[in-house]
């Protein structure tokens, strides 16, 4: 397991062709926490992984793990894992876990023994043999996670990764991040634009704006964990995120009006 | 016994239809009283297929073997091209306007030639099916390449995974669909390629055997080399078909499950 490094971004800014996507997005991310960045749909969230994870480089900005300018370095270090599962078709759930621990670098034999334990972890012992077509969404997205797991990596970048899913599901798949989480601490950033995913989350919560991005409020989430939903005080918070999102997306209209 | 049933569901409408014309064809020719030497009836063929069997196996190993070598040689030129096309855009840009022109001159017309340069024998034949094949096969495979989810392919790079992963775990297989679809395509024309270059010259095979019988009106074993030949057909297109189910088993899961 690589060590969490702090990820500290600064001022970063990309354009695609006239299209301005992030202006000048600054977010820190302490070593071993969890911090949400909410946002709405379309705002750019994705180009911001893409470029965390190494992808392209941005037009302006940096991008430092432990207060080193990371460039091209980037690829590699994070297990990032979008909405769309993201799974090989032609190869079954215990393959594709092991693709996970193939790029950390292990044996194909020990790849292959890793991956069952993970599947297990994940609670899809009995789904070793099955293809990603005959799981159901949730299960591809535990797949996913054993995969993310698996590869050892001290930064997970999460692009709304239980969007796709139902309600429940999406409850039982944040306990089980969130356990998976605890053993091994990895700095994670999760994007979500469901204000209650991000404060059953978080440690911190940043809020983006509408595209072109940048975070435009900042609050810390002293909640303890395990947290319920349910609980009055994840209410207010959440009370408060949705005025926040609200306030940007209504500030961005009213720039985007004067414009 | 559910296999059975699929299989009749599957077999039993193209073989009522099948024998349904066939029935049609040996009742016209009676009822028309058609001399053989313009259309033999479907019984006087079969009736051919057994008293020429001496006459006709050993063109027909000539022209499978011309099939055979012709395609394996077309599959694995195709593939080779279309891999180095999609690894390099220069060759691939420079390459596929060239191929497309290529398509639009008439086989028949370079038939002649490669009897001319490769003699009678089967070089020319074999050249002639790989020909016919080759396009399909290239084409196949270079978009079956390029198939590949770009978001897949995103994915791994950004985990860090070499060139060569990317193309082995990614990209081939995505392309497998393609490619099978493509040689089950030139399995089809490989037969008819042959046949051309034994019409244009040789001195073996079921085409020049046809040539010949026609000329002598014996329709009835044109008629009887033509089964063969569709034979030849349909089987390189089952063993294809068997290569591909062995091959990509994940295109059965969503049945299975």
């Amino acid at each position: 397991m690589a060590h969490a490094p702090a990820l500290a971004v600064r001022g970063l800014a990309k354009r695609f062709g006239s299209l301005p996507v992030l202006a000048g997005v600054d977010l820190d991310v302490p070593a071993g926490s969890i911090v949400a960045l909410l946002g709405p749909s379309g705002c750019g969230k994705t180009t911001l992984f893409h470029l965390l994870a190494g992808l392209y480089a941005p037009d302006a900005g940096t991008i430092a793990l432990d207060g080193t300018a990371a460039g091209a370095a980037l690829r590699g270090l994070a297990a990032y894992q979008p909405q769309k599962d993201l799974l090989l078709p032609w190869r079954t759930a215990l393959a594709n876990a092991a693709v996970g621990a193939r790029l950390a670098g292990r044996s194909r034999r020990e790849a292959e023994r890793l991956a069952a334990e993970a599947l297990a972890r994940v609670g899809l012992a009995s789904f070793e043999r099955a293809y990603p077509a005959a799981l159901s969404g949730g299960m591809r997205q535990r797949v996913a996670l054993a995969r993310a797991l698996l590869m050892e990596r001290g930064l997970l970048l999460l692009d709304e990764p239980f969007a796709a899913v139902d309600a429940l599901t999406r409850l039982d798949l944040h306990a089980l991040l969130l356990d998976l989480w605890a053993e091994r601490r990895p700095t994670t950033l999760v994007v979500t634009h469901d204000p209650e995913e991000a404060a059953l989350l978080a440690d911190r919560i940043a809020v983006l704006s509408a595209r072109p991005a940048r975070v435009v409020a900042e609050l810390e989430v002293d909640l303890p964990r395990p947290r319920r939903v349910g609980d009055p005080m994840l209410a207010r918070l959440e009370g408060r995120l949705v005025a926040l999102v609200r306030q940007a997306r209504d500030a961005c209209a009213t720039e985007a009006r004067r414009a | 016994m559910r296999s059975l049933a699929a299989a009749a569901r599957r077999w039993g409408a193209p073989l009522v239809l099948l024998a349904a014309l066939v029935g049609l064809w040996e009742a016209a020719v009676h009822l028309l009283a058609l001399p053989h030497y313009i259309l033999p009836a479907p019984s006087r063929i079969a009736r051919t297929l057994v008293t020429d069997l001496p006459l006709l196996a050993p063109h027909a190993r000539v022209t499978a073997v011309e099939v055979v070598v012709g395609f394996a040689v077309a599959l694995v030129a195709g593939l080779a091209l279309g891999f180095l096309m999609f690894r390099s855009a220069v060759l691939g840009r420079a390459l596929e306007p060239i191929l497309v022109a290529s398509q639009t001159i008439p086989v028949f017309a370079v038939a002649p030639l490669l009897v001319l340069w490769l003699g009678y024998g089967l070089a020319s034949k074999v050249a002639m099916a790989a020909l016919i094949v080759f396009f399909p096969m290239t084409v196949a495979t270079l978009d079956g390449l390029r198939s590949a989810d770009p978001d897949l392919v995103d994915w791994f790079r950004m985990a860090g995974a070499r060139p060569a992963m990317v193309l082995l775990a990614v990209q081939v297989p995505a392309a497998l669909p393609q490619v099978f679809t493509g040689m089950r395509i030139g399995a089809t024309v490989s037969v008819i390629g042959a046949v051309i270059g034994e019409w244009v010259g040789a001195d073996a095979g079921l085409g020049y055997l046809m040539a010949r019988a026609n000329a002598q009106l014996r329709v009835d074993l044109v008629f009887a080399a033509l089964v063969v030949l569709s034979v030849f057909g349909v089987a390189l297109v089952a063993a294809v078909r068997a290569l591909e189910w062995a091959l990509t088993p994940w295109r059965r899961a969503r049945a299975a499950s």
